[in-house]
């Protein structure tokens, strides 16, 4: 029987990168903070509003979403969209996790040759 | 008014660069709004609500923290080796040096004072504090820095190479070594501070009366701090060696009987412990009051004096036990290696 905690721990050791992934291939079409939250939640990536609005700004930072205020409503709100480097990145990223579910998949069905 | 949302948003902002101030506002207040507007269309109330959400957003303080990508911890796992190691490495070479330096300046200056190796003892130990004292502060206040630097985050301070491995044995004697000289100078120490300083606090404050009756500085004292000093070379001789053999275990056993033995009569027959101490505390009021002498002059069987007499017999025949297996197992391994 594995420890509630120690499975806990992996299993966020595992999705840590995740969640990155997941905003730059939403964000391919602009979304706001709250909306994006609601939207990751939906597809099952568990994230905290705490972490996920810190985490956009440093994206933004780093190059990969571009921002812009969208005034038309009446509540002003921050629209993030994954830029041209956000979507390459986003590119790699997914390349390198299918080549990583490849090989799992592969240890999974038998041993090694 | 001000809501809870508007002292959540200021609580965080305070902790965001200026610059980002503005928008972090805006965006912030926004994303609140949306949570909250999501939670009362499924007919929660507006108040409960807010509460809910800022909860659920958590300590502001953190959040800052992690707008302005600012470590949430003093010293981080890149820098805090280098921080222990450059720590280890400072202490132990200033606090000696600044000992020293304050032993002789207080020795040279105070001509005249009958007491001045106690004085100076004292003020070496007080200043040695002291640069302990700031050499750990300033130490870690600059690491501390350092951590909210970005770039020496990625680049950890001071690396770490296969050469800085220490060599094994000697680590392990060289601990003991300085274990055992750290040791006996903090109790010579012991015997000077119980003279000059305060050990005790009653409710009549400070108690500033020797613990160890004052007339044993005429032989005893003096007697039993040069036999603690003599262990020090002989720890230096034992490490120089590369371990316990059975004539230096042989010393230090002497050693420990010519400590243990006049500590035990003294005890034993009520002259080690000064009543004017106890007296002081108000504790041997309680004692005679109820008609038990807790350290009677006379009573040589006054519980004090017995708990110090069997402590001193324990640690004696512990220590002998132990430095004895020491050099035998060194012996019998050094005779096995022989063979082979």
């Amino acid at each position: 029987m594995i420890d509630d905690q120690v499975l806990a721990g992996h299993l966020q050791e595992l999705r840590r990168g995740t969640v990155v992934v997941a905003c730059l291939a939403v964000l391919e079409r602009p979304g706001y903070g709250y909306g994006l939250l609601e939207t990751l939640g939906r597809l099952g990536f568990a994230v905290d509003a705490n972490t996920l609005y810190p985490l956009l700004r440093r994206l933004e930072k780093q190059g990969l979403l571009v921002s812009e205020w969208n005034t038309d409503e009446s509540r002003p709100r921050k629209f993030y969209r994954t830029s041209d480097d956000g979507a390459a990145l986003l590119r790699t990223l997914l390349a390198d996790w299918r080549s990583l579910s490849a090989s799992l998949d592969a240890l999974d069905e038998g041993p090694l040759p | 008014m001000t809501t809870l949302t508007d002292r959540y948003v200021a609580a965080t902002l305070t902790g965001v660069p200026e610059t980002q101030r503005a928008d972090v506002d805006r965006e912030l207040r926004a994303s609140i709004a949306d949570a909250i507007d999501a939670q009362t269309d499924l007919g929660s109330d507006p108040e409960l609500a807010e509460r809910a959400v800022l909860a659920d957003l958590g300590d502001p303080a953190r959040l800052a923290a992690s707008y302005a990508d600012r470590p949430l911890y003093l010293i981080g796992p890149a820098n805090f080796l280098a921080w222990r190691r450059l720590l280890i490495l400072l202490l132990s070479i200033i606090v000696p040096l600044t000992a020293a330096a304050a032993f002789i300046a207080h020795s040279l200056t105070s001509a005249g004072d009958a007491a001045w190796l106690p004085h100076a003892f004292a003020s070496a130990m007080s200043t040695a504090a002291t640069a302990a004292l700031h050499v750990a502060f300033w130490t870690t206040f600059v690491f501390a820095v350092l951590e909210r630097t970005p770039s020496s985050r990625r680049t950890p301070v001071g690396s770490w190479n296969v050469d800085m491995l220490p060599k094994i044995e000697r680590t392990k004697a060289f601990n003991e070594m300085v274990g055992s000289i750290v040791f006996t100078v903090l109790f010579i120490a012991a015997f000077f501070w119980q003279q000059f300083a305060p050990i005790a606090v009653s409710e009549r404050g400070a108690a500033t009366v020797p613990l160890l009756a004052p007339d044993l500085w005429r032989f005893w004292i003096p007697l039993l701090l040069v036999v603690l000093a003599t262990g020090i070379p002989l720890s230096v001789l034992v490490y120089r060696r590369g371990g316990w053999e059975y004539w230096t275990a042989g010393l230090k056993v002497l050693l420990d009987l010519a400590f243990a033995v006049p500590v035990v009569i003294l005890a034993s027959t009520g002259r080690l412990l000064n009543l004017g101490f106890f007296d002081a505390l108000s504790w041997s009021e309680v004692a005679t009051g109820e008609g038990l002498s807790l350290i009677g002059e006379s009573s040589t069987t006054a519980p004090v004096g017995t708990i110090i007499a069997a402590t001193a017999i324990v640690i004696l025949v512990w220590d002998a036990v132990a430095t004895g297996l020491k050099a035998h197992r060194r012996t019998s391994t050094r005779r096995a290696a022989a063979v082979a």
